[in-house]
């Protein structure tokens, strides 16, 4: 019986080159005594290969200066110029490095082939001949002729089809197409969508194609395959049960809100398609909803909430689109607010001014004016507002436990509560803070158990993963790979959600009064963590050093 | 001329696969693009010998092993040089290993991005610069044995991290 282990590190000296002539020897012999030998060896001869040729491949790229392939993107226009340019680009693709070589040796010889075989005219010769040595031009310097424009009559229009963002910083979408019927809103009559350079600066490369793109690649774990289409799928369900108003209810502002944002967390703005029309019935609808005091609905038990969600939808509209009239409706909620915080730092149903503060309540609170903060709104005392909640968090925690309360000392410390509590610390910059760290212990053990849900599950989970995607490193990596599926797994064929709470037979806080927009936006938001998220945190600097490594490569470099 | 252009299209089909198989076995990345174009010529020139009904990759690969074999003599002054026995050996268990499919490609791409910096720092310099181990040691200043075991230990990490996905990804598709 052979020492596969032995066998396998000798393979793994010779894939390194450190391998000794003795060493080989051994190797040799194992190889050709034992077929299992040869099948490890080769399992690591494909792992090398396909490292080798990932990199291969995106040095190709990076030389022919590739847009991404863009995952959702409607089918492009035909333009035969566009066209023209991406099959060169492809043939040039095929033709880099070593391919090209070989490609060009086989052609070569089948040319001669040819020349010995058929005897060609001259002239076809000629031909056969331009080719190859265009082919083996050097990149570098060779030009591409990209400008070389055929003709073409009756097409009008076409070249003007922007281009994809090469650059993240640009949003082009917006820039070639003005927003329809927006007079008819006197709210919104001056609105104009000019296009802005300022556009995506401090506000989330997340929000674009390609930096959603970039940042599904870099912190999806490659369950963005299923994470997305399900995304897409519960977009098209909200668009279709959007109301004639703009909204979604019950309770309009909360639920418009809610959907308002699930529609910007991909990057969908009022010039956008496919769901530009939609996104502009909803921001209209908030605009008409708001009251000259800036309050989208009574603030009350529920009403707290609503008009804070719908603040915070309208802080995430403004910073990504832009529309100066937004502005003032963005200022005049977040004021409502700010009026509204205690002395201690936090809110109250009503926004009364008692003793009673409430974390839940203070959670879209805290949304809301973080996203007015990043998308530059300029109430006065916005940031000490933020730091003030932050504080009334930091006291409301059980010291013991980490966990955090939900009103006062006598109340409960649920999960849920601890992971609003937490986010809401990460949001405003407590990412270091001793609070923020004994949270995140506190909910080391959470899991995201559909058969067995919490009290108001998908309110848990949303906090929570967002929370945990901030935390980074193996807390993540394990969280994200099992909510990830089970959400996947549990979205309704028409692409809404129903909350696990109401299977679970719960009287209170199975989520099942709020009905299906409240489950499938909180759904859709968890779900869109990977690129959401970056907009929020803009500000704050993650240190790498504080993520839980445990389940990470540990490399020994002395 | 159709015999041309369907020798062409086995060809580049399988052009990946055997380069990956004659860089097992030829470490050197300028003699395995020797090699590869000279089983090329080989491969064209005897196409005709070549029956439809069998694999296409098997055919070629055994005409590799040859001339990797035959070569041996002006391969020997790079080092690594399997004999003719092992050369076999991998040949043979290579049927069953199967190889390069664009969802092992795209497995791996999500797994070298989830891959810790330093981590993916050291296998960018081995794959992307393609340094020798030595040198690798040298800019890190650190032990040829610590570079080599954590190289090691990575490529063992991401090969289980790609099966891992496929194995989700087959399980979602359900």
């Amino acid at each position: 019986m052979t020492d596969l282990r032995h066998a396998e590190e000798l393979a793994q000296k010779y894939f390194d080159e450190i391998i000794s002539p003795a060493e080989m020897a051994e190797l040799e012999a194992l190889l050709v005594s034992d077929a299992d030998v040869a099948r490890v060896f080769n399992q690591i001869a494909k792992t090398d290969h396909l490292i080798h040729s990932h990199y291969n491949a995106c040095r190709a790229e990076i030389a022919a200066q590739l847009e991404p392939v863009p995952m959702y993107q409607p089918a492009p226009l035909p333009d035969i110029r566009q066209r023209t340019q991406r099959t060169w680009k492809k043939i040039r693709d095929r033709l880099w490095g070593p391919t090209g070589a070989v490609i060009f040796h086989v052609v070569i010889l089948l040319v001669l082939f040819r020349l010995a075989t058929f005897n060609p005219p001259p002239k076809e010769t000629e031909y056969e001949i331009t080719f190859e040595v265009q082919k083996n031009t050097p990149l570098d310097s060779y030009d591409p002729p990209l400008d070389v424009t055929i003709p073409v009559p009756n097409l009008p229009n076409m070249v003007d089809v922007p281009e994809m963002p090469s650059d993240v910083e640009s949003l082009p979408e917006i820039e070639d197409q003005a927003a329809p019927n927006l007079q008819e809103d006197p709210g919104l009559s001056d609105v104009s969508m000019a296009p802005s350079p300022l556009i995506m600066k401090n506000f989330n490369p997340g929000r674009t194609e390609g930096g959603r793109l970039d940042a599904l690649g870099q912190y999806a774990g490659g369950l963005d395959r299923f994470t997305e289409p399900a995304v897409i799928k519960a977009l098209e369900w909200l668009k279709k049960s959007q109301a004639a108003d703009g909204s979604w209810g019950p309770n309009k502002p909360a639920m418009t809100g809610l959907a308002l944002l699930t529609f910007l967390a991909h990057g969908a703005t009022p010039s956008s398609e496919p769901y530009g029309q939609t996104v502009e019935k909803a921001i209209r609808f908030l605009g008409r909803r708001q009251d000259l005091d800036g309050r989208f609905c009574q603030i009350d038990q529920p009403g707290a909430y609503a008009h804070a969600i719908a603040a915070y939808a309208v802080s995430e509209a403004f910073g990504l689109t832009r529309i100066p009239s937004l502005k003032p409706v963005m200022e005049k909620s977040i004021q409502v607010i700010l009026d509204g915080q205690q002395a201690g730092g936090g809110w109250d149903y009503d926004y009364k001014k008692t003793a009673r503060r409430d974390t839940s309540v203070a959670g879209w609170q805290i949304q809301a004016l973080k996203a007015a903060c990043m998308a530059g709104a300029e109430n006065a005392g916005l940031r000490e507002a933020l730091d003030k909640a932050a504080g009334d968090l930091k006291r409301a925690q059980d010291a013991e436990t980490g966990r955090f309360f939900y009103t006062d000392k006598s109340g409960h410390k649920t999960d849920s509560i601890t992971g609003i509590a937490v986010l809401c610390l990460l949001l405003t910059g407590n990412e270091n803070a001793r609070e923020t760290k004994a949270g995140l212990q506190a909910l080391a053990h959470v899991d995201c158990n559909w058969e067995k849900p919490p009290a108001w599950p998908l309110y848990a989970w949303y906090y929570i993963t967002q929370a945990r995607f901030h935390q980074g490193g193996s807390a993540w990596a394990r969280w994200n790979n099992h909510f990830a599926r089970v959400y996947v797994k549990n979205q309704n064929e028409d692409g809404s959600w129903t909350s696990p709470g109401a299977q679970a037979g719960r009287e209170t806080g199975n989520e099942v009064h709020l009905g299906p927009v409240y489950s499938t936006t909180l759904a859709a938001l968890t779900l869109q963590v990977y690129y959401r998220f970056l907009p929020t945190y803009k500000t704050v600097t993650v240190k790498p050093e504080e993520t839980d490594k445990t389940n990470d490569v540990t490399i020994q470099l002395l | 001329m159709d015999r041309q252009q369907d020798f062409l299209r086995h060809f580049l089909q399988h052009q990946e696969d055997l380069r990956a198989f004659i860089g097992s076995l030829v470490r050197d990345r300028h003699a395995r693009d020797d090699i590869l174009q000279e089983v090329a010529l080989v491969l064209w020139q005897k196409f005709e010998e070549y029956d439809a009904q069998r694999s296409f990759g098997a055919w070629a690969r055994g005409i590799a092993a040859n001339k990797i074999m035959q070569s041996f003599d002006r391969l020997k002054r790079c080092p690594l040089q399997f004999s003719p026995n092992a050369t076999q050996a991998i040949l043979i268990a290579y049927e069953e290993t199967g190889r390069d499919s664009s969802d092992e490609q795209n497995a791996l791409r999500r797994c070298l991005g989830n891959l810790p910096d330093r981590s993916r720092n050291l296998i960018s310099m081995r794959y992307e610069q393609s340094l020798k181990l030595k040198v690798i040691a040298e800019s890190t200043s650190s032990s040829l044995e610590a570079v080599h075991k954590a190289i090691s230990r990575i490529r063992q990490s991401l090969k289980k991290c790609m099966e891992e996905h496929l194995a989700l990804e087959q399980e979602l598709k359900l």
